[in-house]
């Protein structure tokens, strides 16, 4: 009797609807196993790249020397950092800004926040990519998995008031193979919910030092501004 | 970098490496659970919630005795029916007596008037006479015309009650038909299900004999005579076992007037301890074991053990 109770021969041996549930949770699952995987990478490598461009800017170099690697990084057609894409984006809204005689210092700095605000606000879509479809499957799949439970219940029970005697045994098979599509929910969900807690705070984590570093940015050319101007 | 696109391949390939080893150990039938479930199982379950159902056989022996009575009840109603139809064929003959009383009414009345008319005038007396005659003729054909029209619409009327009663004769004599091949059906089904009903119970009562022996032998092998036992010596021994086959307790229900022999009797059963057939059979019909071994009386006797 055990061997006729193992998980495949139940999965198989269940209901229509019962088996498109699980199959709708089994493709969610793989989905989000796939986000939660390039998500983990992707965050990682964000993380590592604000501390390593955050470290190469404090260390004292030539902005413009800064600049200048990152279009040749560009033109090779190589990744440039999130942190960086802001630098460029206020950066570049500076020289520009700069170069037109008669501007105004504080109308330079707003150009080159508002800038930055753009660049950041475009980094921050490319962090939270996949985060909305992780929560939803988080947050959905135990109710699909519970919809199958019920309705192989149901049919379990409904097979019962067929029968003459009521045992445990006519239910328990029924009840089995309904309680599969529960597991599946769980199993589909729970890795979801946790990549989608670690993720979220990850990503604002990250989002905060980009906009640290922007902050920081606008006031060193703030500065450099009034000390050119006087 | 190529970082990116890399990136989404690396999480492909992890998620399609690990939903395939689920499906893999899902469909080579891995379950942990159940050697955990088999080591849970209790040494024995006491549960005293069961209503033993009794087999079929006594309530199949009363319900054809119950279904017979009513098989002689169905044909008792015919016979007088029969009777009540010969009454009326002769209920056409009454009337012809009938027919004739007019003919002495119109010979009055004709009488009456030839006499009144007699005194006044003879010649008219004739005429009268031959008028009364006449009248009296047209009287007598349209009595007789009356009559034979009365005749036939009555033997009309009789032949159609003949007809009818006929028709409902062949209608109950079909409907007759009918019930004792649908009593008779009911009795074979009734008989098939008695003697399956029987069929199980010689079949339960086998098991029970040879499960029964195979109790005693377990309770012989395991007694030790005492000195005082006696070959005409039985106790009464009342035994519970549960389904696990094992001994929940022995109590003496009739002593056989030497404790000595009945406590003997009494420590053969608690060291015969557990029947593993007893527990086959709980497992393979948990009804029967219910019935004859949940709580049984046995009657230990010692020359069944030749002593």
């Amino acid at each position: 009797m055990t061997n006729d109770l193992s998980f495949w021969v139940l999965i198989v041996g269940a209901t229509l609807p019962v088996k498109f549930v699980l199959l709708i949770l089994f493709g969610a699952s793989m989905l989000s196993w796939v986000m939660i995987v390039q998500r983990g990478l992707y965050l990682r490598g964000a993380g590592a790249d604000l501390k390593r461009f955050e470290s190469t800017f404090w260390s004292g170099g030539d902005l413009n020397q800064l600049f200048n690697d990152g279009n040749v990084r560009l033109q090779n057609n190589q990744h440039v950092p999130g942190v960086e894409a802001v630098f460029r984006a206020g950066f570049r809204e500076f020289n520009r800004l700069n170069q037109q005689r008669g501007a105004d210092p504080d109308s330079i700095v707003a150009g080159v926040e508002r800038a930055m605000r753009v660049a950041l606000s475009r980094e921050e879509e490319k962090l939270n990519t996949h985060l909305p479809f992780l929560a939803s499957v988080a947050s959905v799949s135990p109710y699909i998995g519970l919809f199958g439970t019920v309705w192989g219940i149901m049919q379990a029970f409904r097979g019962l008031a067929g029968m003459q005697q009521a045992t445990l045994a006519a239910v328990a098979p029924g009840i089995a193979e309904a309680l599969v599509a529960t597991a599946m929910g769980l199993f589909a969900a729970i890795p979801a919910v946790i990549a989608y807690n670690r993720f979220a705070t990850r990503v604002e984590q990250v989002y905060g030092g980009y906009q640290t570093f922007a902050e920081e940015f606008s006031g060193i050319l703030h500065r450099r501004i009034y000390s050119t101007g006087k | 970098m190529a970082r990116r696109g890399s990136g989404y391949r690396t999480a492909v390939l992890c998620s399609a490496l690990l939903h395939g080893g689920l499906l893999y150990l899902l469909i080579s039938g891995w379950h942990p659970e159940f050697h955990r479930r088999e080591l849970a199982q209790p040494s024995y379950i006491e549960a005293t919630l069961l209503q033993v159902e009794r087999p079929a056989p006594q309530p199949a022996k009363s319900a054809p005795a119950k279904s017979e009575p009513p098989k002689p009840t169905p044909p008792a109603p015919e016979p007088p029916k029969p009777e009540p139809l010969k009454p009326e064929p002769p209920k056409p003959e009454p009337p012809k007596p009938e027919p004739p009383k007019p003919k002495p009414a119109a010979d009055d009345t004709a009488a009456k008037q030839a006499e009144q008319v007699a005194p006044e005038k003879a010649a008219q007396q004739k005429l009268a006479q031959e008028t009364a005659v006449k009248e009296k003729m047209a009287l007598q054909k349209a009595a007789q015309e009356k009559a034979a029209a009365e005749k036939t619409a009555k033997e009309k009327a009789a032949k159609e009650q003949e007809k009818a009663a006929k028709e409902k004769l062949a209608k109950e004599k079909a409907a007759r038909e009918k019930a004792e091949q649908e009593a008779r059906a009911q009795r074979e089904q009734q008989q098939a299900a008695q003697q399956a009903a029987e069929q199980a119970q010689a079949a339960a009562q086998q098991s029970v004999s040879t499960y029964g022996d195979y109790v005693r032998d377990r309770i012989a092998g395991n007694w030790s005579r005492p000195p005082s036992a006696r070959r005409d010596m039985q106790v009464e021994l009342q035994i519970r076992i549960v389904p696990t086959g094992q001994v929940m307790g022995v109590v003496v229900t009739r002593s056989s007037g030497d404790p000595a022999f009945d406590q003997s009797a009494v420590s053969a059963v608690e060291r015969a301890g557990r029947f593993d057939r007893l527990q086959e059979l709980a497992r393979k019909d948990p009804l029967l074991f219910e019935q004859y071994f949940r709580k049984f009386t046995l009657v230990f006797r010692p020359e069944d053990l030749r002593l």
